[in-house]
C-alpha cells in the first residue's frame, strides 16, 4: 500500500513539475508539497543519491551551498541540490523528485542539500548525509526557532549516528551538537579585529555547558563566536582540524592549514560571515579528498550569489543591496557591523520588515533590542531612512542607539524612501532588506537610480 | 537613588529583555542605580534593600538553574513582595514562581510562591501569539513565543486579555499581579512595548515618570496598537 501511495505521489509530483515548467513557475516547493500531501513518508521511499552532503546551521547555509555547487560545477561535476527551492522537507522532497525519473530511479550519484535546522525531525529520519556541515548556531527568529540551545537539542536528537560532522569549532553551541558522532572542526586562529570581551547585545554562550561556571573567552570574534575556557572545570573550545589564519582583507586571502600543511586561499568577500563561509567550503572540499591546489583553482571561478549582497554604480554613487534576514537580530548586527566599517560616506535605507507578519498581527519587535543598532552610530553614516511598517520602531531604536534626529528620516512607504536621500557626493547607499522584501528591495533600488538621474538632470 | 536589580542578565536575556532595565535607567539616569547580579553571586535583594527586581526570559535548562539559585531565598522574596518592592518578571521566568514545571515525565519543583503549575510541550510546535489586554486603565500589548503554558486559578492576574490568550489557551487571565509583583508571559522588552506601564513603574518608585524619547516611544506604541487592533483575530 505504501509503495502504491509513493508511486502515486511521485507521478503527481512529476506532473506538477511539468505544469510548473509550462507556467514558468520553476523553483517552488510545490512538487514536494504535493508528494508529501499524498505520501507523508515520501522522503523514506524516494531513491536518493549514494552520497549526500548536508549543510545546516543558522547563518550562511545558502551561501556555503551555492559556493560548493558552483565549485562542483567548475570541476565538471553536477550534484543534485535544492538551491532553487527551500530547505525544509518539501524543498528537499522537490530536489529529490527532480533527481529521479518517472520510475523513481535516481539519476545522480551525489547531492548537496541545504537543510533547515528546525526541520531536522522531518528530514533526518529519511535523509542521512555522509557529511553534515554545521556553519554556526545562533539566535534566529524567536517565533520559529526559539533559542539556539533548543535547536542544538533538536539536531542532537535527530542527526543520524553514522553522519560525520564538520562543525565550526569557534562556535561553542554548534560544537556541542551530537557529541557521539564523529567530527572534524574548522575555525580561525586569530584575527586583527578580535577582542577579549563580547560587545554585542547577544551572547548566548556565557556559561559552561558542563558545570554552569562563567566562561572566560581568550578572544571573541562576534557574539559567542571565539575561543572560551571554563576556569571552574577546564571545559574549553575544541582544537580545530582546519585552521584559518593570516586573514588579509586587503589582499583578500586567508591561509588554511590542515594536517600540518598550509595553503593560501582567495576570500570572496571581506565580511566575517563570508570569511567563515570560505573556510567552511574549503574544509568540506578537503574532507571530500580535493587537493589544496585544486580547491584554490576552483575558488577562483566562483562568486557569492548577488541576491544576498550586490553592489552597483549609478551616477557616481554606489548602491549596495544588503540582505538582513527579518527578525534575525544576529544577522542584522553582523550586517550593521560590516557596513559601518566600510570606508566612505553612507546613507542607509532600513526596510527589513517582516511583511508577512503585518497581515495578521504586529511584527514582534523583540529582535530590535537584541540587534546592535549602536554600530550604525558612526560619523560617516550621514542619514538613515527608516521605512515600512516598523519605521517608528526603528526610529526609536536608533535614537536609543545614540543617533541624533538630524541623521534620521522617517518615510512611511518603502518606495518613497529614495526621495529622502541626501546624495552626498561619491557616497554609498545601502538598502537593508529582508527575506520578505527581496522584490520590494529591488524596486527601491530602481527608485534610487531614478532619484539619482532626476537630481543629476536638474543640476 | 532608586536601586533596580537586574537578575542574571547572562542567563535571562534571550529576546532583548535586559533593555527593560536599560530603558528605565535611561529615562531617569540621575536617580536610578542598576545592580547587575551574576548567577554565581548572591542577589543584592538578599543583602540590601532594592526598589525593583527584574528577571527576564530564559532557556529551559537555565530556568532550572535559576530555580535552584533562588530556592534558598524564597522567604526573602515573599517578604519583599509583602513590603511592596517592585518585581517585574517576563517570559517563562513567571513559571519559576509557581509550584512546579512538568516536562514530560519530569516534575521540576519551582519556588511555590504562587499557586499554579506549568507544563512544557517541547515536542510540539512553539506557540506564538500576541495579545491586547487591560491592566487597570492601561492598554497593554504582549508578544508570546513559548513552549509551555501555566495552569491555575490566576485570581490575581496582571492583564485581562481582550484579544489573544492568557496563561493558557483556555483563559483570558494573563500573568500575576500581587501588590507590586508583576509577572507576564510576554517576552522581550515589555516596557518598550508598553511605555505607559513603564511610566507607572517609575511613578511607583516615586520618580518622575517622564520617559526617555517619550514622543517617539508613544508614537511607536500607538502605531503598533492600531496595527494590532486591525489585524489580530
Amino acid at each position: 500500500m505504501s509503495k502504491l501511495r509513493f508511486t502515486v505521489a511521485l507521478w503527481a509530483a512529476k506532473l506538477s513539475v511539468v505544469a510548473l515548467k509550462i507556467t514558468k513557475h520553476n523553483g517552488t516547493n510545490f512538487p514536494g508539497v504535493v508528494a508529501l500531501k499524498i505520501c507523508p513518508d515520501f522522503l523514506r521511499h524516494i531513491q536518493k543519491p549514494r552520497h549526500i552532503i548536508g549543510v545546516t546551521g543558522t547563518n550562511g547555509k545558502t551561501t556555503v551551498c551555492n559556493l560548493a555547487i558552483d565549485m562542483f560545477r567548475a570541476d565538471g561535476k553536477i550534484v543534485l541540490n535544492n538551491n532553487l527551492g527551500s530547505n525544509i522537507d518539501s524543498g528537499i522532497s522537490t530536489a529529490l523528485i527532480n533527481g529521479v525519473n518517472i520510475w523513481g530511479k535516481c539519476r545522480y550519484d551525489s547531492a548537496l542539500l541545504e537543510i533547515d535546522e528546525r526541520s531536522a525531525p522531518l528530514i533526518f529520519p529519511y535523509v542521512k548525509p555522509e557529511i553534515l556541515l554545521i556553519n554556526n548556531l545562533t539566535r534566529d527568529s524567536i517565533m520559529r526557532n526559539g533559542h539556539p540551545q533548543y535547536i542544538a537539542r533538536i539536531l542532537t536528537e535527530e542527526i543520524p549516528k553514522e553522519t560525520k560532522l564538520l562543525i565550526n569549532g569557534d562556535d561553542l553551541i554548534a560544537s556541542g551538537i551530537a557529541p557521539s558522532n564523529s567530527r572534524k572542526y574548522f575555525g580561525i586562529e586569530s584575527m586583527d579585529t578580535d577582542i577579549n570581551e563580547c560587545i554585542n547585545l547577544i551572547n548566548d554562550m556565557q556559561i559552561c555547558p558542563k558545570c554552569a561556571g562563567r566562561l572566560r573567552y581568550s578572544h571573541v570574534r562576534y557574539h559567542h563566536i571565539g575561543k572560551a575556557l571554563c576556569p571552574e572545570c577546564g571545559f574549553s573550545s575544541p582544537e580545530c582540524d582546519y585552521v584559518g589564519k593570516n586573514v588579509n582583507t586587503e589582499s583578500m586571502t586567508m591561509e588554511i592549514s590542515d594536517s600540518g600543511v598550509s595553503c593560501t586561499y582567495r576570500l570572496l568577500n571581506d565580511s566575517i560571515f563570508n570569511i567563515y563561509n570560505v573556510l567552511a567550503v574549503v574544509s568540506l572540499f578537503r574532507e571530500l579528498g580535493y587537493r589544496r591546489e585544486k580547491i584554490c583553482a576552483l575558488l577562483e571561478k566562483v562568486e557569492i550569489v548577488k541576491s544576498r549582497f550586490s553592489e552597483q554604480e549609478a551616477g557616481g554613487y554606489k548602491i549596495v543591496r544588503q540582505m538582513s534576514k527579518d527578525k534575525n537580530a544576529l544577522g542584522a548586527s553582523r550586517a550593521f557591523d560590516y557596513v559601518s566599517g566600510r570606508p566612505g560616506t553612507k546613507e542607509l535605507i532600513l526596510m527589513m520588515n517582516c511583511l508577512g507578519d503585518t497581515k495578521h498581527w504586529s511584527e514582534n519587535i523583540c529582535w530590535l533590542y537584541d540587534a546592535d543598532f549602536e554600530f550604525l552610530n558612526k560619523e560617516d553614516i550621514k542619514n538613515i531612512i527608516v521605512t515600512g511598517p516598523r519605521a517608528k520602531d526603528y526610529y526609536l531604536r536608533l535614537k536609543l542607539a545614540g543617533l541624533p534626529d538630524e541623521k534620521l528620516t522617517f518615510v512611511e512607504k518603502e518606495l518613497e524612501a529614495p526621495s529622502s536621500l541626501r546624495l552626498y557626493p561619491g557616497e554609498s547607499i545601502y538598502v537593508f532588506y529582508g527575506t520578505d522584501s527581496i522584490a520590494l528591495g529591488s524596486r527601491v533600488v530602481e527608485n534610487i537610480k531614478k532619484v539619482i538621474t532626476e537630481r543629476g538632470d536638474r543640476q | 537613588m532608586k536601586k533596580i536589580e537586574l537578575l542574571f542578565p547572562e542567563l535571562c536575556n534571550i529576546y532583548g529583555e535586559s533593555y527593560n532595565v536599560e530603558y528605565l535607567k535611561r529615562s531617569n539616569p540621575d536617580n536610578i542605580e542598576v545592580i547587575e547580579t551574576n548567577h554565581r553571586d548572591i542577589p543584592a535583594f538578599v543583602k540590601e534593600g532594592v526598589d525593583m527586581v527584574y528577571l527576564g526570559c530564559t532557556t529551559e535548562r537555565k530556568q532550572e538553574i535559576i530555580i535552584e539559585i533562588l530556592k534558598p531565598y524564597k522567604e526573602r522574596i515573599k517578604e519583599l513582595i509583602d513590603k511592596n518592592v517592585i518585581f517585574l518578571i517576563t517570559g517563562n521566568s513567571v513559571e519559576i514562581f509557581g509550584n512546579y514545571i512538568k516536562d514530560e515525565d519530569r516534575v521540576i519543583e519551582a519556588l511555590g510562591i504562587f499557586d499554579f503549575y506549568s507544563e512544557r510541550y517541547m515536542k510540539k510546535d512553539r506557540h506564538n501569539s500576541q495579545f491586547i489586554g487591560k491592566h487597570e486603565d492601561l492598554t497593554l500589548m504582549g508578544h508570546r513565543s513559548q513552549f509551555s503554558f501555566a495552569y491555575g486559578e490566576f485570581q490575581n492576574c496582571f492583564i485581562n486579555i481582550e484579544k489573544g490568550i492568557g496563561m493558557n489557551k483556555e483563559t483570558k487571565k494573563e500573568g500575576i499581579h500581587v501588590k507590586n509583583f508583576f509577572a507576564t508571559y510576554s517576552l522581550g522588552p515589555f516596557l518598550i512595548l508598553n511605555p505607559y506601564f513603564a511610566k507607572q513603574l517609575l511613578s511607583t518608585m516615586g520618580l518622575d515618570d517622564k520617559l526617555c524619547f517619550e514622543k517617539e516611544i508613544l508614537e511607536a506604541y500607538e502605531y503598533r496598537l492600531k496595527e494590532l487592533r486591525r489585524t489580530i483575530k
